[in-house]
């Protein structure tokens, strides 16, 4: 049996649905098998997963997502951004749009904004004179919002992917944190004009304006409104590690859901451990064998032979950029962003870096590209869910989000090909 | 197709088992982590081990994670093609796809058991007294179980949900 036919062989069973962690392990091992070294190489290159401590904001991040989506956290962030915002013109898609950025970034961008935001948000707009098509594909789309936006998880394994392949650049996680603040503040500026420009003429309920409730709706927050200065005050701070302020978080989130709101019980917990390490679990496997299977592609020359044929057949920058913009858009298409990240970004960083773009910069592209993925047909996990938790047809979910699509494409764009929006911020002044 | 009483109840503990390990595992991250940092910062003291006990923490938790999620085959998968097939090939793929990760798992249990062979004969130490074959012998356990599961899942395959 030759390496090709095998090869074949194994592509076919992942277009069937093999585990993408088995298409992985299957293909290095196949290579290592032909390259004579020992297949024991699998198990020490997972054990790598013990090498950095970063791993573990992970798991922890993860957990505080998971509480904060079990308990009433969404009702009182919707509660609170109404009283603040409700009062203007289209004010509520305004509500709507921010809540739905804030929840996913807190919650890790795992299609629970939907479940848990979009319940309370659908019929709140359509009560409130917005058109059915138009609530529909506000919550799907929005349910990918806050990708850019700390402490998100796929921006967190960015990091961690680019920072283990030693580019002599600084692509930690402060940095992509900031990177992402301007891009994901176009993002839902776009998408309120756009709300804001298609219901001009149309008469949507407003809330008066109270500071009555807004004091109100921060005094029931009071808790956790905290949470993103834990959060990004402990990192900037540099008192503490990013995986120590994913500790902290992960036990204040604990403490206040379970003992101050008393809205998870203790009872609950061992189930909602296990769900989030189950999702963690599968995203580590994959991290875990990849590592093999990027290790053996770096050995045969893939990246480089890579950046060689992309040279020959494209030689400018934005022809370049144009080129990943429509890979990257069938790419989070196709699969989970998570798996998406690890098995890509080693292939495609060191092509970019050849064509002079800012790793961090790559990063927030990646993703920008990523967040439509998981909203655009045939598969987006975010239709699905939608369609699930709607009791909708995924047709119908395909026609209300068309016009988010394109709001989105335009800030993807935008964001690609004008990097000083992601590094505008940061010290190195591209 | 049903298997004997006494199968089930070793699946039952097996269960238990893996349950109780990840909450022991969870609880324990947190916790240390959370104690360095206090013990740091206020008392400027620390666990020695505590680095390598998280980082340690975080190879069981994947492992132990995937391996329940292979209870339902619930993993990361290129499902494009699957969704508009019509379900009798679903269901061949599906045995088909699961017969090959078994195998996989399988191949990569063995060579993990060799690994932590080779740490064993070395006679390392991970965490303090817990010399590191202990630490690396969740990952020939975990694919063990892994192949199981698939096995399982070859025999009696699962129908096609979308969430």
């Amino acid at each position: 049996m030759s390496f090709a036919f095998a090869l074949i062989v194994i592509l076919i069973l992942a277009i069937l649905g093999m585990p993408v962690f088995a298409v992985l392990t299957a293909i290095a091992m196949l290579g290592f098998y032909f390259a004579d070294i020992d297949l024991a190489v699998m198990a020490i290159e997972l054990y790598r997963l013990t090498d950095t401590s970063i791993l573990l904001a992970l798991p922890l991040f993860t957990f505080a997502g998971y509480l904060l989506s079990e308990s009433n956290t969404s009702h009182r962030l919707v509660r609170l951004t109404q009283a603040l915002i409700g009062s203007v013109h289209g004010g509520l898609a305004f509500v709507a749009l921010i809540a739905c950025a804030l929840f996913t970034a807190l919650t890790g961008a795992s299609g629970v904004t939907i479940v848990a935001l979009g319940a309370l948000l659908y019929p709140a707009l359509k009560e409130g004179g917005y058109s059915d098509k138009f609530s529909l594909g506000l919550v799907t789309s929005s349910g990918s919002l806050g990708l850019l936006l700390p402490p998100s998880l796929p921006l967190i394994l960015y990091s961690i992917i680019a920072s283990q392949m030693d580019l002599g650049v600084d692509v930690s996680l402060e940095t992509l944190f900031i990177a992402g603040l301007l891009p994901a503040a176009l993002m839902l500026l776009l998408l309120c004009g756009y709300s804001w420009w298609s219901h001009r003429n149309v008469e949507t309920r407003k809330t008066p304006f109270s500071w009555r409730e807004v004091g109100a709706s921060c005094w029931e927050a009071k808790w956790e409104l905290p949470l993103p200065l834990v959060i990004l005050g402990s990192v900037y701070s540099g008192l503490v590690a990013v995986s120590e302020a994913a500790a902290l978080t992960a036990a204040y989130v604990l403490i206040i859901e379970v003992f101050v709101y008393r809205e998870v019980s203790i009872k609950a917990l061992p189930r909602i451990i296990r769900e989030s390490m189950v999702m963690v679990g599968s995203i580590l496997l994959i991290l875990g064998v990849a590592m093999a299977f990027t290790n053996y592609l770096i050995d045969i020359e893939v990246p480089s032979r890579l950046f060689d044929w992309m040279q020959r057949h494209v030689d400018d920058r934005l022809t370049f950029l144009l080129l990943l913009n429509i890979f990257l858009l069938l790419l989070g298409a196709m699969l989970d962003i998570f798996a998406a990240l690890i098995v890509v970004v080693p292939l495609l960083l060191p092509v970019a870096i050849g064509y002079g773009i800012d790793p961090v910069h790559l990063g927030i592209i990646f993703l920008a590209n990523m967040q439509i993925g998981y909203f655009t047909p045939p598969v987006g996990m975010n239709l699905f869910i939608a369609s699930y938790r709607f009791q909708k047809p995924v047709l119908t979910l395909y026609q209300s989000t068309i016009p988010f699509f394109w709001v989105l494409l335009a800030a993807v764009l935008i964001i690609t090909y004008v990097p000083e929006l992601s590094l505008m911020l940061l010290d190195r002044g591209s | 197709m049903k298997s004997p009483a006494f199968l089930q109840r070793v699946w039952h503990w097996l269960h238990l088992f893996e349950e109780g390990l990840l909450l022991f595992i969870f609880i324990g991250m947190m916790g240390i982590a959370v104690a360095q940092i206090v013990l740091r910062n206020v008392f400027h003291t620390g666990i020695e081990w505590s680095d390598v006990f998280l980082r340690s923490a975080v190879l069981w938790i994947a492992l132990i994670g995937a391996m329940i999620a292979s209870r339902t085959g619930n993993h990361v998968q290129i499902d494009v093609v699957r969704r508009f097939m019509p379900e009798w090939l679903q269901r061949w793929g599906a045995r088909i796809t699961s017969a090959a990760t078994m195998v996989v798992a399988a191949l990569f249990s063995w060579h993990g058991v060799r690994f932590a062979y080779f740490e064993w004969q070395d006679q390392t130490m991970a965490i303090g007294i817990v010399p590191s074959w202990i630490v690396v012998s969740i990952i020939p356990f975990g694919f063990t179980m892994i192949a199981i599961r698939y096995l399982i899942l070859t025999v009696n395959p699962k129908p096609m949900v979308n969430e």
